[in-house]
């Protein structure tokens, strides 16, 4: 874990972030960054119980992390994401994604319909296959239009089309798209390691963070 | 190659900085802006479809009103509102459902309140001049109320809570939350919205030494956009000592300590004490601020644990820019009513809206803010539509842009200087700047008049010396500025003191 999250990091940073106060963007805030998260992960009923308290709410463990407002001063406690930031959205991206492995693909809005018939066809399994039976499947052992498919989607699902991204003018879709790939086959890891280590990257990113 | 590749894609970014943005980027900053979460799979779509049969202007509309009417949004607004009063936002998003009813926080009429303006579009004066409250309370497994017996002393007798009678009938097992809403007469002098909500009041505490100046404090500050420094700390970090054992730890008022006694015993001996140690209250410098707060401050004198069924006449006092506003009102009901119709009010909530939804360091001309006010005047100061309008302004339509190191300094500098400003900005000063503010960058058109301006900031803060001799703030003030606030200020001059757009405003 240690290992990935320090690769992560290295992949994080030479991508160039800016931090709030260097930019006119505003960040989302704590509330808007869990009910995102919550979207982008389409977090029900029944998968809302599974997720940490710290997940979910803003709690004296995540406040400095999220940027709550000190209401002594008025002002957030952390003018921009950091350091906290980074821990706690990496936990919390296993989390989501540990709550939802159990849903069928069909109602998986991180999937494509493409890598869906792809999965479900690869293993002879109609709906019942989940994120969880994923786990078993190598993300290098993928066609490699369904290991592109497999990026876009989830970009997609963060950020929008590629031009949204790039209006930001932090860095390129395809030149960010095409390093994550790289940093995906660099080892041999699963499609739910993939999409952990995907998604993480996604929610870090200034062009998610901040609008 | 690949590092050529990203250079030129920075650099066809950097050529392209300020236009305007794609639909698909509009919707995501209208997602994030209104709803705080990222447009869906499905909206995403439906916008190409749109674009395709060139109706996205009406689809993008349509969003608009749409993102406005959820709960996503009335969860944002009310955490943007609880934060410009300073009280604890919620921390639990809505839409999430919650499996234990125990969770469920009970809300305060303050609440309720925010939360009514917000889905019901009412007036942004309601904030003050409501009348109406709803809140909750606990029957079992303990009696709670946030708010039932705040109101008690002022409802008519016929609608008081026997407790006790209530409780008796309680079920033994089964919790109880029960919603109550009491009305108010439309002219009740007694009443003026949040202020007089058991939130409010419990958040800004009155205290025999602050006389309900940090009230005051709290209404100017968020109704007005007058924020001032006290200058004596009202809490240390040691939660056990209160005002008296700050300003004078031997004192029989303030200290539990028996062997601490002296024999002050009231306020007025308190004080004459304070006087000869602690010169605040005596110096004009401190009338900068108590000339306003004291008289503010009366209107919530008979307002303590519950409200009074007495109004408290106060007055509301203040300068802004040589003009001058002093109104006797007979209690915080009239308080709340001159306050909406001050300019300064209209001021200020307008520019609370454009800094959630537009940004804070983005500049406003005159002419552009008197368009704003004028929008929110048109549309019946009522959120929801002025937000609508506000988030279709070229402003927000605007793509991210990257600032210079000297937009960047100016913005840094703006900050420190605004603590300067909150002191001064009643002073009579004619300085040849186009407008009494430390932060209206530049503070002239002619460099000899930024220049002078910039070494008076510059000596009486000593910043050639990193301020160990600087005259300003006043010893007694409590902000007094970090190595690193000064170091902000004196690269700032050093660098000609750019304004928002990176010009200098000396060479």
């Amino acid at each position: 874990m240690k290992k990935k999250l320090i690769g992560i990091i290295i992949l994080y940073t030479s991508l160039g972030q800016a931090s709030f106060e260097e930019n006119s963007r505003r960040y989302m805030s704590y509330g808007e960054l869990i009910s995102s998260l919550t979207a982008i992960f389409s977090i029900d009923e029944t998968t809302f119980s599974y997720i940490s308290q710290d997940c979910k709410e803003v709690t004296a463990n995540n406040k400095s992390d999220l940027g709550y407002n000190n209401s002594l001063t008025g002002e957030a406690i952390v003018s921009s994401p950091n350091s906290g930031y980074l821990r706690w959205i990496s936990n919390c991206t296993g989390n989501y994604i540990a709550s939802i492995s159990t849903k069928s693909l069909d109602t998986l809005n991180l999937v494509s319909k493409t890598s869906q018939d792809y999965f479900k066809s690869a293993i002879r399994v109609a709906n019942e296959l989940n994120l969880y039976q994923l786990a078993s499947i190598r993300y290098e052992t993928l066609p490699p239009e369904i290991q592109d498919d497999f990026i876009n989607h989830t970009f997609y699902l963060v950020f929008g089309p590629d031009e949204v991204f790039n209006q930001f003018g932090l860095a390129d879709a395809k030149v960010f798209k095409a390093e994550i790939k790289a940093h995906l086959l660099k080892t041999s890891r699963s499609v739910l390691e993939a999409l952990n280590i995907v998604m993480l990257n996604y929610l870090m990113r200034d062009e998610f963070l901040s609008y | 190659m690949k590092h050529l590749i990203y250079f030129l894609f920075i650099l066809s970014s950097s050529l392209s900085w300020g236009q305007t943005i794609s639909n698909q980027l509009y919707l995501t900053k209208l997602s994030k802006a209104l709803k705080g979460t990222v447009p869906t799979l499905a909206e995403r779509q439906e916008l190409d479809a749109a674009e395709s049969a060139h109706t996205d202007n009406s689809y993008l509309l349509g969003k608009i009103s749409e993102y406005t009417r959820t709960a996503y949004f009335q969860f944002k607004m009310k955490t943007l509102i609880d934060e410009h009063f300073r009280v604890n936002a919620s921390v639990k998003p809505l839409d999430i459902p919650s499996p234990y009813n125990f969770n469920y926080a009970a809300k305060s009429s303050y609440d309720y309140l925010v939360e009514k303006i917000i889905a019901t579009n009412m007036s942004w004066d309601s904030l003050l001049l409501a009348k109406s409250y709803t809140y909750d309370f606990f029957k079992y497994p303990y009696y709670y109320s946030t708010d039932k017996d705040f109101y008690k002393n002022i409802l008519n007798s016929k609608d008081h809570w026997d407790m006790e009678a209530d409780l008796q009938q309680a079920p033994n097992s089964i919790p109880i939350i029960l919603k109550e809403s009491v009305d108010f007469d439309p002219q009740d002098p007694r009443i003026a919205g949040v202020l007089t909500t058991s939130r409010f009041l419990n958040r800004y505490q009155n205290t025999a030494l602050n006389k309900n100046r940090r009230r005051a404090a709290a209404v100017f500050r968020s109704f007005l956009c007058d924020s001032m420094v006290a200058a004596i700390p009202a809490k240390t970090t040691d939660s056990e000592k209160t005002d008296f054992d700050v300003l004078l730890p031997a004192s029989s008022l303030g200290s539990s300590d028996a062997s601490a006694k002296t024999d002050i015993k009231t306020e007025e001996q308190l004080r004459r004490e304070l006087r000869k140690n602690d010169p605040h209250g005596t110096l004009p410098g401190c009338m900068a601020c108590h000339y306003k707060l004291d008289p503010l401050g009366k209107t919530f004198g008979l307002s303590a644990v519950g409200l009074s069924d007495k109004t408290s006449p106060g007055a509301l006092i203040y300068k802004n820019n040589n003009h001058s506003v002093n109104i006797p009102v007979s209690g915080v009901g009239e308080l709340a009513e001159k306050i909406v119709q001050q300019k300064e009010y209209v001021d200020c909530q307008v520019n609370l809206f454009w800094k959630w939804f537009i940004g804070q360091d983005v500049p406003q001309t005159t002419v552009r803010h008197n368009q704003l006010i004028t929008q929110f005047e048109n549309s019946g100061r009522r959120p929801i539509d002025f937000i609508s309008y506000l988030v279709q302004t070229p402003e927000f339509k605007i793509r991210p842009v990257l600032l210079t190191e000297n937009q960047i300094l100016a913005r840094k500098a703006s900050k420190v200087l605004k603590r300067c400003y909150d002191c001064h900005k009643d002073q009579d000063i004619n300085l040849q700047m186009k407008s009494w503010d430390m932060t209206d960058f530049p503070y002239s058109d002619k460099t000899e008049i930024n220049d002078g301006l910039l070494k008076q900031i510059n000596q009486a803060l000593d910043l050639e010396g990193d301020g160990a001799s600087r005259r300003m703030p006043p010893p007694e003030s409590l902000w007094q500025p970090s190595p690193e606030e000064l170091t902000i200020l004196k690269t700032w001059i050093a660098n000609g003191a750019p304004d928002y757009t990176g010009k200098r405003q000396v060479q």
